[in-house]
């Protein structure tokens, strides 16, 4: 006890949750993959929550035309070059990052805690509460996600909110089977029955003593997830089902400049190539997270 | 016999556990975890059950606490059947349960003041009245008042186990069941542990029912005793009497595979065979007597016939065919 009241480092009064989390953030910095992954996602959302502030051209993000610059390539000017009314591709880029993490922050907002309850409900009452959830999510899985996103958006009429709605609907059974599965582990816990024991209510035992252990499993699975529905949106929107021009989309921006290959490339390949980083910024991070707290997401 | 009622009364009790198989889990047969038990443990009582593993011994505990039910059988506290009590907080509160594994019984994501206000908080205290209490139950388990803002991982095992020995005090239950309480800890620390147990229970003046394999644990402290085998009592009795007179081959088997320090000891003990074996499977448990296939001095009856449980003592029963009929003494 004397020797860690003399150590500098161990002030007596840090928490223990603080020491927990500085070992962990140690552990996580000798892995150069998740710290890449970090950066990525880190330099991701600055672009998109200071678009406003660091994009060169704030205007090209809405019908701004300036048909005098259209189809200039990239320059210190324009550093991605400028699109076929004279947008600056980069300002765009920027803006269009807003769009992807909008559609992450609503789509696993909504189908995240959805999913989460049902695979709690489903794996610690087991019976016929199991079975109704399961086979429903089970039925949803068996679908693939883009397939029904596609069917969806082209039933509904096209627009960022309704491909919102559509990937939501289609996200959350992942976290209902990932829960399910862990709750099923736990449930049988000495912890858990010791508080049955010590007269606890299911509704504790579910959010206070299940749930916190669920935690880490969560937030890898949502960290692996905003990739996925960075490209699942990007995809709707390069297929003209998703953001509808001039919302600056990435998705729309590469199908768009499309048209121009392959004399004007950037004002596709340098689009997509953004997606790439958000989606490769996301796995990075989540892979890194994964290894850092043990879990197995499959 | 004392006329008072006793604390707890198990009667006839049984738990079959259905063995499924094929692709609509059609129930093929049953394992007998827990075969016709019966016993009483007194107010004020250490009543120790001893087994092997598979015995059905934690079963037995778990469904004394209400985790499981029974398939049969009676389970009475203060002579009101448990059935109708389950549930009711009443119950809850005057029997509780301290785990084998401390490891696994704290939860890893909630500080010890925490788990501590879990039994606190759904027994009606006063918010204001849980940290008080909290620092309370840390003193009887004589850990520092500090450990309140700890995590389990920052504890040793003996001082979870500490942890989760005041849990089970918390609400100040009358029935403590604690499954091998001390087998998942280090020889030194158990007898803290155990010690720790013996003087809570004269301060609060608690009844035990002390579920352990080892039997030279028990010899100390418990006031009764009953050895299980695949579901079944062979023997039960006073500690003293089943230790000095064991009448069943199994309980003569285990007291003598006790090591020993001394030669006087040794000289103590029971000149019998070991145990020759491993316990069978409680689904396919031997006909007969089950402990025949065992037993050193199994002769024909044995294969054929389940011996009944009969008085070979005051209060000391045992299972066996070398003690054919009630011999009073």
């Amino acid at each position: 006890m004397s020797d860690l009241a003399l150590s500098p480092s161990a002030t007596p009064d840090e928490s223990s949750r603080h020491r927990a989390w500085r070992r962990g953030w140690y552990r996580f910095r000798r892995n150069p993959a998740a710290v890449a992954g970090l950066v990525l996602v880190v330099l991701v959302v600055v672009a998109a929550l200071g678009a406003p502030w660091l994009a060169p051209s704030p205007e090209s993000a809405g019908t701004f035309v300036n048909f005098g610059e259209r189809h200039q390539p990239p320059s210190l000017h324009h550093l991605f070059g400028t699109d076929n009314v004279g947008r600056d591709v980069f300002s765009r880029v920027l803006y269009g990052y807003r769009v992807s993490l909008l559609l992450v922050v609503f789509v696993l907002g909504l189908s995240v805690p959805f999913g989460v309850l049902l695979g709690l409900l489903a794996g610690y009452y087991g019976g016929w509460i199991e079975t109704v959830i399961m086979r429903i999510t089970d039925i949803f899985l068996a679908i693939p996600a883009l397939v029904m996103a596609l069917a969806i958006t082209a039933a509904l009429s096209p627009s960022l909110m309704n491909g919102m709605i559509a990937i939501s609907l289609l996200w959350w059974n992942w976290h209902t089977r990932l829960i399910y599965t862990t709750v099923h582990a736990l449930r049988h816990e000495e912890y858990v029955e010791a508080a049955k024991i010590a007269g606890a209510s299911d509704a504790h035992i579910l959010f206070r003593e299940i749930l916190p252990n669920c935690i880490s499993v969560i937030s890898v699975k949502v960290t692996l997830d905003a990739g996925f529905v960075i490209l699942i949106g990007a995809g709707l929107s390069f297929l003209g089902l998703g953001a509808q021009p001039p919302t600056p989309d990435l998705g729309t921006m590469v199908a768009s400049g499309a048209n121009y290959l392959p004399e004007d490339w950037w004002e596709s390949v340098l689009p997509g190539l953004a997606i790439l980083f958000a989606i490769l910024g996301f796995n990075l991070l989540g892979d890194g997270l994964r290894d850092l707290l043990d879990v197995e997401v499959s | 016999m004392s006329t008072e009622v006793p604390l707890l009364q198990v009667e006839d009790l049984t738990k079959l556990f259905p063995i499924r198989r094929g692709l609509f889990q059609r129930v093929i047969g049953h394992v007998r975890a827990i075969d016709g038990v019966g016993f009483d443990i007194r107010r004020g009582e250490i009543f120790g059950l001893a087994g092997e593993s598979g015995s059905g011994k934690s079963t037995l505990a778990r469904i004394v606490v209400g985790l499981d039910g029974a398939s049969s059988g009676r389970i009475r506290f203060v002579g009101e059947d448990v059935h109708t009590l389950r549930g009711t907080r009443g119950f809850r509160r005057r029997v509780q349960m301290v785990f084998q594994n401390p490891g696994s019984s704290l939860n890893p994501r909630r500080s010890i003041e925490q788990t501590l206000s879990v039994p606190l908080r759904f027994h009606g205290i006063a918010p204001s009245a849980i940290a008080p209490r909290v620092r309370e139950l840390l003193e009887m388990v004589e850990l520092p008042a500090s450990f309140r803002a700890k995590y389990p991982f920052e504890l040793s095992g003996g001082q979870k186990q500490r942890v989760a020995i005041a849990r089970a005090l918390a609400v100040e239950p009358e029935l403590l069941v604690l499954d091998e309480p001390t087998s998942a800890l280090d020889v030194s620390v158990q007898a803290k542990v155990i010690e720790l147990l013996m003087r809570i229970r004269n301060e609060l003046d608690l009844s035990y029912l002390f579920i352990s394999h080892d039997l030279s644990l028990m010899r100390n402290f418990t006031t009764r005793i009953a050895v299980m085998y695949l579901g079944k009592l062979c023997e039960m009795g006073f500690t003293g009497d089943v230790f000095d007179h064991p009448a069943h081959p199994y309980t003569q088997g285990l007291i003598s595979s006790v090591p020993v320090v001394s030669e006087e000891e040794a000289a103590l003990k029971p000149a019998v065979e070991r145990i020759r074996g491993e316990i069978p499977s409680p689904a396919n448990v031997p006909p007969g007597c089950s402990f025949h296939t065992r037993c050193p001095a199994a002769f024909r009856p044995c294969r054929i016939d389940d011996p009944a449980f009969v008085q070979v003592g005051f209060e000391h029963r045992t299972r066996c065919h070398l003690f054919p009929r009630d011999s009073t003494a």
